[in-house]
């Protein structure tokens, strides 16, 4: 082999080598330019094209008078990319005035280094993020963020609700209209420059957010104020465990007030903690509790617009009462003698309303109580509503002693929303409305308006009349010379103390009751039924003595927002 | 002959023509350096337009940003006033500037009735009939308008 064929040969590899590395180009050209194309292009319009949500206003919830309750107020977030900040302590000193934090703490937080921007300050107003922007700061970022704030502070928390973090309804009515308030979120589909802003000349699709609708309640902010003041001063004075109230105006149905206490509050920095979840509840239309006293409306109700019993209708009452398996007792001792059925109420007498739901007998009794919706939930319009607990004839663990006492509200257990209800049913002339608490929904997409749902006929309005003036002989009944406690000087106040025991697994509870009260004003022409129930008060347990003041500290009050001048003593004619 | 008269008669015109042309035209560098310069200058119409269009873009957006900042700053104002409005303010500017008590006593006074006011205020009977028919039917079609039900 001679020089020029030895040359020749090395040529020939070179070739070689050069057009194999040649082909693995193409080769890897093919496969990115062809095969893979379509991961690449995602790859390189991801790197261009950016799709923002653009979120929806959450509506605002406003009380009857158009106050606002609920509302949501975007702010500004502050944060910094330290990547960027060159002299994070002369950043520091000149936000910390403006911040009203130490200048120490800023610089450490504006000197982290992490992938991220490190959120500095939330909630800034405009008028501090416009200061901080005048600064020209390099390596600030402000993040629009929106909080759902209260004007009114912790009112009707639990009745409104909790928003999560994501904006959306967790509980109350934020839950229950999380569709109508939420609205529906927008987009935008931009081009972006490298430092992730639009490219005013690229292309771009859009979606415009639908706002969120307004809510308009039934609940008037200064009656639901009252109540809840009323409630929390009850809650201390007798060492309860809790309290519930509950306003309807018996016209129409619509809920006034709805409060309990201890309450959900708004400012507590604790409030997505799991221990608070029992707060998130609303117990007047979530709790179930034995009636008591109260219920010997609805019996009473039931026996004369069946016409087995009157006002007048009098019985030997001895302080017990033997029905079925059990012996019905009076829990005060009056000296046994012959009582009317208003005499009866007017003593809270176990006896005399035993006699009228026994003596109208299991089928019509339960058909009355169904038909003052309890065993149903009301439909008012707020999650969680309870139906009831009512046990009937056949059903497990029955017994014909029940009916003896589910007539003066033991072994029946009702919310008190239906409780009011039932009442507001005898103020409203025996007819039933649907208790409801929102009044309007107005949003983009048109509006809907509730009005007044008239459920049925319970009673007829003779009854309802009747049953009134007893109610009203009970609230003026003077007892060893003293007043009711319920009574409110001037007007005629219709009403019923109640005191139920506790159940528990082992019977009832010895040492706890359930005081309450429920009632209406003025009687000839209610504005507003009320009732209150203080659950295990500690200094004494009688619905009178706990519940009833409560009840005429608030009706007082009503009384005079809703303008009703006094029938009677000196106040009145003026 | 006529025809050679005639041909040159019809040809000098045209020799005439062309030196004029010739004087006139442009030489085939200067075209170009006008082509060029015209080129150049649409381009720079077309920059200077693009230029001016991204500016706006960017004057829009940071507009938009602008009004979304005084939308934000609008939003936090309503919340101050409800907030002033609120019955816990109302409350503590009573108690506290204006040293306002709870009432120890209310007093309803009634008004009297004033019939003989009220018969000349109200309008003829079929007047006010007819006035109330207008108003039904403005009435119900504001309701269909709004969408009520």
């Amino acid at each position: 082999m001679n020089e020029l064929d030895e040359r020749g040969w090395r040529l020939y590899v070179l070739f070689a080598v050069i057009t194999g590395c040649v082909l693995i180009l193409i080769a890897r050209l093919v496969y990115i330019q062809v095969i893979e194309h379509g991961h690449f292009a995602e790859l390189a319009a991801a790197e261009r094209w950016r799709r923002e949500a653009v979120p929806a206003r959450r509506g605002v919830i406003r009380d009857a008078d158009g106050a606002p309750l609920a509302t949501t107020v975007a702010y500004e977030g502050l944060y910094a990319d330290a990547a960027q900040i060159e002299d994070p302590a002369a950043t520091a000193n000149a936000l910390s005035p403006l911040l009203g934090k130490p200048a120490s703490s800023l610089k450490a937080k504006l000197a982290q280094r992490q992938a991220a921007p490190v959120l500095v300050q939330s909630g800034l107003s405009a008028t501090t993020a416009d200061r901080i922007r005048e600064l020209n700061l390099p390596g600030l970022y402000f993040q629009p963020e929106r909080q759902r704030l209260h004007p009114e502070g912790n009112l009707a928390a639990q009745v409104l609700g909790v928003v999560g973090v994501d904006g959306q309804g967790l509980s109350g009515l934020e839950a229950a209209f999380d569709a109508d308030l939420a609205g529906k979120p927008g987009w935008v589909l931009a081009e972006r420059d490298t430092g992730g802003d639009e490219i005013a000349l690229g292309d771009r699709q859009s979606s415009p957010p639908v706002d969120g609708a307004d809510i308009t309640l039934t609940l008037d902010r200064y009656i639901q104020r009252t109540v809840e003041l009323e409630l929390a001063a009850a809650v201390e004075r007798h060492r309860a465990r809790g309290a519930t109230a509950v306003v309807l105006d018996p016209r129409t149905g619509a809920v006034l007030a709805l409060a309990s206490y201890p309450a959900l509050r708004f400012d507590d920095p604790d409030l997505f903690d799991s221990s608070r979840l029992p707060l998130y509840r609303i117990p007047a239309v979530d709790d179930l509790y034995e009636p008591g006293s109260v219920f010997k409306i609805v019996t009473m109700a039931a026996a004369l617009d069946a016409g087995v019993v009157t006002p007048e209708t009098a019985i030997l009452d001895t302080g017990s009462f033997p029905y079925a398996s059990g012996v019905v007792r009076n829990s005060v001792n009056w000296p046994p003698g012959m009582i009317t059925m208003t005499l009866g109420l007017q003593r809270s007498s176990n006896v005399a309303a035993a006699y009228a739901g026994t003596t109208l007998g299991t089928r019509r009794f339960f058909d009355y109580v169904s038909a003052f919706g309890f065993g149903r939930p009301t439909g008012v319009g707020l999650p969680g509503e309870a139906a009831g607990l009512i046990k009937r004839p056949g059903q497990p663990g029955w017994d014909d002693y029940d009916l003896a006492a589910n007539s003066f509200g033991q072994g029946i257990a009702v919310t008190p929303l239906q409780m009011a209800s039932a009442v507001a049913a005898v103020a409203n002339g025996g007819t039933l409305l649907q208790p409801y608490v929102v009044a309007k929904v107005a949003g983009p997409s048109g509006r809907r308006v509730y009005h007044p749902v008239v459920v049925r006929q319970v009673v007829r309005a003779e009854t309802a009349r009747k049953l009134t003036e007893m109610l009203v002989a009970v609230v003026e009944f003077v007892d060893g010379g003293k007043p009711r406690l319920s009574k409110v000087p001037g007007y005629r106040v219709a009403g019923k103390t109640g005191t139920a025991e506790v159940p528990t697994a082992s019977g009832y509870d010895p040492s706890a009751t359930i005081a309450s009260f429920v009632g209406y004003a003025p009687a000839d022409d209610p504005r507003f039924v009320l009732l209150v129930k203080i659950d295990e008060p500690k200094d004494s347990p009688w619905g009178e003595t706990v519940a009833a003041p409560v009840f005429r500290a608030i009706a007082q009050q009503l009384l005079v927002y809703f303008r009703v001048a006094p029938t009677e003593g000196p106040g009145a004619g003026r | 002959m006529a025809e050679r008269v005639g041909a040159a008669s019809v040809a000098r015109p045209l020799l005439i023509d062309r030196r004029r042309v010739e004087a006139h035209l442009l030489s085939l560098p200067t075209l170009a350096a006008l082509a060029l310069a015209l080129t150049a200058l649409l381009g720079l119409l077309y920059l200077a337009q693009t230029s001016s269009l991204a500016i706006t873009g960017y004057d829009v957006q940071e507009l938009e940003a602008e009004r979304a900042r005084w939308q934000l700053r609008n939003d936090q104002l309503r919340l101050q006033i409800a907030e002033a409005r609120s019955l816990d303010t109302v409350e503590r500017e009573a108690r506290l500037r204006l040293r306002m008590g709870p009432p120890e006593r209310v007093v309803f006074v009634q008004q009297p009735a004033v019939p003989a006011a009220k018969s000349l205020a109200s309008p003829p009977s079929g007047l006010r009939a007819a006035v109330e028919t207008i108003q039904r039917i403005a009435n119900g079609v504001l309701g269909w308008l709004s969408g009520e039900f």
